[in-house]
């Protein structure tokens, strides 16, 4: 039960960060709620399905990207990957500093990606082409403690509904 | 093997044959029926951010709106009278071409489209639209929006396509001036900047001036506008003038194009 919902949270943030957020930019810079929601995701359920949930949005996003296909599959379960790492058994609650510094860690490496393949295509950067990553960073970083504190309270109703059905 | 070093495993294997796969072309049939099928939904994402956002920049422009609107007749009528006498010109050119015997220019068709995905990175600029190649669309397609060039056709499934917006870094369009015969190379600059490069010292240029497609390479039409010359940089010891170009198209609220086909 719990496992479809975030299925469609997951879906329902692929489609607002493809379709609807990109006309309502902040300095350009589109919020990616579905890497924010992943790495809150890895924290709080075991097992594999934050890394079904980020190979299945992952896909998604590379279908529609400019990038080499299985960019936004790699990043996406690199963030999964990563929190694992750090936390094995998860944890029962969110840390702000902790998800705060993933979220925005995960956010550098996406971003220093797509300047590494600019390269590769050979596009070659003054200093003054690194402004959009720091720009990047900073809108991130907002938007990183706006979802922090919603994703708290999806995850308490979420423990909750657990309880409640285990108990059934 | 420990547990975590075994579920990594097992997602780079999972990644990898993902990404061979698509190299191969095995899963151009998924990934279309995959855009096919979501093509829907993320059109009504995309028509339900149109509205909002037409909502709210109408509620906070409402005091612009009627100088905009007072500016906007005027320019009806100016440019009602330049198309009375830009068609006399064109039944003047058609009438000479058959005089000289020169074949009919043009032989274009235009496919309307609507924006179902933009990609969310502010590094790259790419839209998908909801045509393809069942409409006949295919790669290297002028995509123009309000009257201005925003990009080219890069990649088509069956029922849509992606477009590489002029903006992207890795986008080069052949343009030239209008007010000169001046050419160069429209380049899209990270952060979502046009620049026109390889213009040779010494050609006519000037702030202010109008970019347009040379039509030379490609199926992109001769004449489409891009936008206007903002700044020129002469850089010394350098055989060229590069020259920053702001768009004309409003790249950032792209809802409705239109794709040009031979």
């Amino acid at each position: 039960m719990i496992y479809l919902i975030n299925i469609a949270i997951a879906a329902v943030l692929s489609f607002l960060s493809l379709s609807f957020f990109p006309y309502f930019k902040i300095f350009g810079v589109v919020p990616l709620f579905v890497i924010y929601f992943i790495v809150a995701l890895t924290y709080f359920r075991r097992g594999f399905e934050p890394f079904a949930m980020a190979a299945f949005v992952g896909i998604f996003f590379d279908i529609f990207s400019p990038n080499p296909f299985g960019f936004y599959l790699t990043i996406f379960l690199l963030a999964a990957g990563i929190v694992r790492y750090i936390f094995p058994e998860g944890m029962n609650r969110l840390s702000f500093w902790y998800y705060g510094g993933v979220c925005l860690g995960i956010v550098l490496i996406y971003l220093l990606a797509q300047y590494g393949i600019l390269y590769m295509e050979g596009v070659r950067f003054e200093i003054i082409n690194f402004w959009p990553l720091m720009l990047s960073l900073l809108v991130h970083a907002f938007f990183v403690i706006i979802f922090y504190v919603a994703l708290e309270h999806l995850f308490d109703w979420e423990k909750s509904l657990e309880s409640k059905l285990k108990r059934r | 093997m420990p547990k975590k070093l075994s579920i990594l495993l097992i997602v780079i294997i999972f990644a990898s044959i993902l990404i061979f796969a698509n190299s191969r072309g095995f899963l151009s049939n998924a990934v279309g029926t995959t855009q096919s099928v979501s093509a829907p939904i993320a059109l009504f994402f995309s028509q339900f951010s149109g509205r909002t956002s037409g909502f709210f920049s109408g509620v906070f422009r409402l005091g612009g709106l009627q100088r905009e609107n007072a500016e906007l007749k005027d320019s009806v009528n100016r440019l009602q009278a330049e198309v009375a006498q830009l068609a006399e010109n064109k039944k003047e050119n058609d009438s000479l071409r058959k005089l000289l015997g020169f074949a009919q220019s043009g032989g274009y068709s235009y496919e309307p489209a609507e924006v179902i995905v933009f990609d969310p990175s502010n590094i790259r600029g790419m839209i998908t639209i909801n045509k393809g190649s069942k409409e006949g669309l295919t790669n290297g397609m002028a995509v123009i929006s309000d009257g201005f060039l925003v990009g080219r056709i890069s990649e088509t499934a069956e029922h849509t396509a992606k477009v590489q917006l002029i903006i992207d870094p890795t986008s080069a369009i052949p343009v030239t001036l209008q007010s000169a015969n001046t050419n160069g190379i429209a380049k899209g600059e990270i952060g979502f900047g046009l620049s026109m490069e390889k213009i040779p010292q010494g050609e006519q240029i000037k702030e202010g001036d109008t970019v347009i497609t040379s039509g030379l390479g490609g199926d992109i039409p001769k004449g489409l506008i891009l936008g206007k010359v903002e700044k020129i940089e002469k850089l010394e010891n350098s055989l060229f003038i590069n020259a920053l170009v702001r768009p004309f198209a409003d790249m950032g609220n792209l809802f409705r194009v239109i794709v040009i086909k031979k």
